[in-house]
């Protein structure tokens, strides 16, 4: 699981950890009942603030991708493994996007749109 | 990258074919010729299985054992044959000869012990005990081991192709202020886990018969510590951070921590766990040391001080380009 922060970028930091950690899960590089990484060796690895780690894990758990249990971390659900059909159509979507130049926002705001 | 290419060419096929399925089956018709030779001496019933009190309780005919001898030499020729000849490119060189090898090794052991046994019986000689079986068991497998090596000598070496590494060099570009990190979990596959549990379980249960036979504290103790040791090596987590490698066991030891400025090269490389590095777990083979907990992608580092690490693990590319990024970084 490939996690990248950018502390210049305007996006909130746990967000952007939030990001990392969907995208990661919707690739399929981490799978359903893996443990993810606890938040304080997180915390340490991106010189991040534990609480700022564990805001990050919310967001995801919140979506229903992972669960946070006490003394387990966090745990990858079974919902995850749904996504394998998206994240084939996720790079399609960014291919078409980057070659009619639209910007990252105005893709999602497409997506919103049709919500 | 071309499809798979065979990993032998066209006459190293035939030579390996012919030693792999034409010796076995040579073997089996000398078998049967010297049964058949025997036949107006052979009783009528022909012990072939021993009870566990060490007396004769089953018996066949003559086509009772020619057929089997056959049969074997058949089905071991056939399966161990049609690997050796279809080996990928990605086999390492030993596979081949192993095949060929364990095709001859082992009709010869089984094919000895079977014509002994008959043997044994000519001429109105008594039933054969149990002992006897026992040590012509064992010479068919000092013979079976014996032409076994010598195959594996005779047998010619597959070519390996290299995997190309190029996507391995491709580092992940960072910003100067950018943070990242990756972890991935090196686990056996499932069937050598439920193979694990199995033996796990044989050999507790195995401690327990003698503890209760006998009471045994050594054993008592020993089983035990050696299931934690050995499952604390089954699951590591691996991260590749601003601090380097760390490879730390399930229980947090042991623990292998190798700082970037220690980082001489990483690529990711695929291995072979039982040619490379004899089995699985943490091995130690060729100059490397191995967390190898299946074959297949592995991290491979190489340090400015100290033995290269080799690490099996999931998406082991994604982890060394990253690596690697975190190396261009700070040599910039």
């Amino acid at each position: 699981m490939l996690i990248r922060i950018d502390p210049g970028s305007s996006v909130p930091l746990f967000e952007q950890l939030a990001a990392s950690v969907r995208a990661e899960i919707v690739r399929g590089s981490v799978v359903p009942g893996e443990r993810l990484p606890s938040a304080r060796d997180l915390a340490e690895s991106l010189e991040l603030n534990v609480h700022t780690v564990l805001r990050g894990y919310q967001v995801v758990r919140d979506e229903g991708l992972i669960e946070l249990r006490r003394g387990r971390g966090a745990v990858v659900t079974d919902r995850a493994r749904d996504y394998a059909a998206l994240a084939e159509l996720l790079p399609q979507f960014v291919a078409e996007a980057k070659r009619l130049g639209l910007s990252p926002a105005a893709l999602a705001a497409l997506i919103r749109e049709a919500y | 990258m071309p499809g798979p290419r065979p990993a032998y060419s066209s006459r190293q096929r035939v030579l390996v074919f012919a030693l792999a399925a034409g010796v076995p089956i040579v073997i089996g018709i000398v078998a049967v010729c010297l049964v058949a030779a025997w036949r107006a001496d052979l009783p009528d019933r022909i012990a072939i299985h021993w009870n566990a009190a060490g007396v004769a309780d089953d018996y066949t005919g003559f086509w009772g054992v020619v057929l089997p001898i056959l049969g074997l030499a058949a089905v071991l020729a056939a399966a161990f044959s049609l690997s050796a000849v279809n080996l990928g490119d990605e086999a390492p060189p030993a596979r081949g000869r192993l095949l060929v090898a364990a095709s001859i090794g082992t009709t010869t052991a089984l094919t000895t012990a079977i014509v002994a046994l008959v043997g044994l019986q000519r001429g109105g000689a008594p039933t054969p005990g149990i002992h006897q079986i026992g040590q012509w068991l064992l010479i068919g497998i000092g013979f079976g081991a014996a032409l076994g090596v010598l195959a594996f000598l005779v047998a010619p070496k597959s070519v390996r192709v290299e995997p190309g590494d190029d996507q391995a060099l491709e580092p992940i570009e960072l910003s100067p202020q950018e943070r990242a990190v990756w972890t991935g979990v090196a686990a056996p596959s499932r069937r050598f886990a439920l193979l694990y549990a199995g033996v796990t379980v044989v050999a507790l249960g195995v401690a327990i018969l003698a503890v209760t036979r006998q009471p045994g504290a050594i054993v008592v103790a020993f089983v035990p510590l050696l299931i934690v040791l050995s499952t604390t090596v089954l699951r590591w987590r691996v991260t590749v951070s601003r601090n380097g490698f760390s490879a730390r066991g399930a229980l947090g030891v042991p623990h292998f921590h190798i700082a970037l400025s220690d980082v001489e090269s990483a690529r990711s490389v695929r291995v072979d766990a039982f040619s490379e590095f004899g089995g699985w777990g943490l091995r130690w083979g060729a100059g490397r040391t191995g967390i190898i907990l299946r074959s297949g992608d592995a991290i491979e580092i190489r340090r400015r001080h100290g033995r290269a690490l080799v690490v099996t693990v999931a998406d082991a590319a994604t982890g060394v380009a990253l690596l690697n990024g975190f190396l261009a970084r700070a040599r910039a």
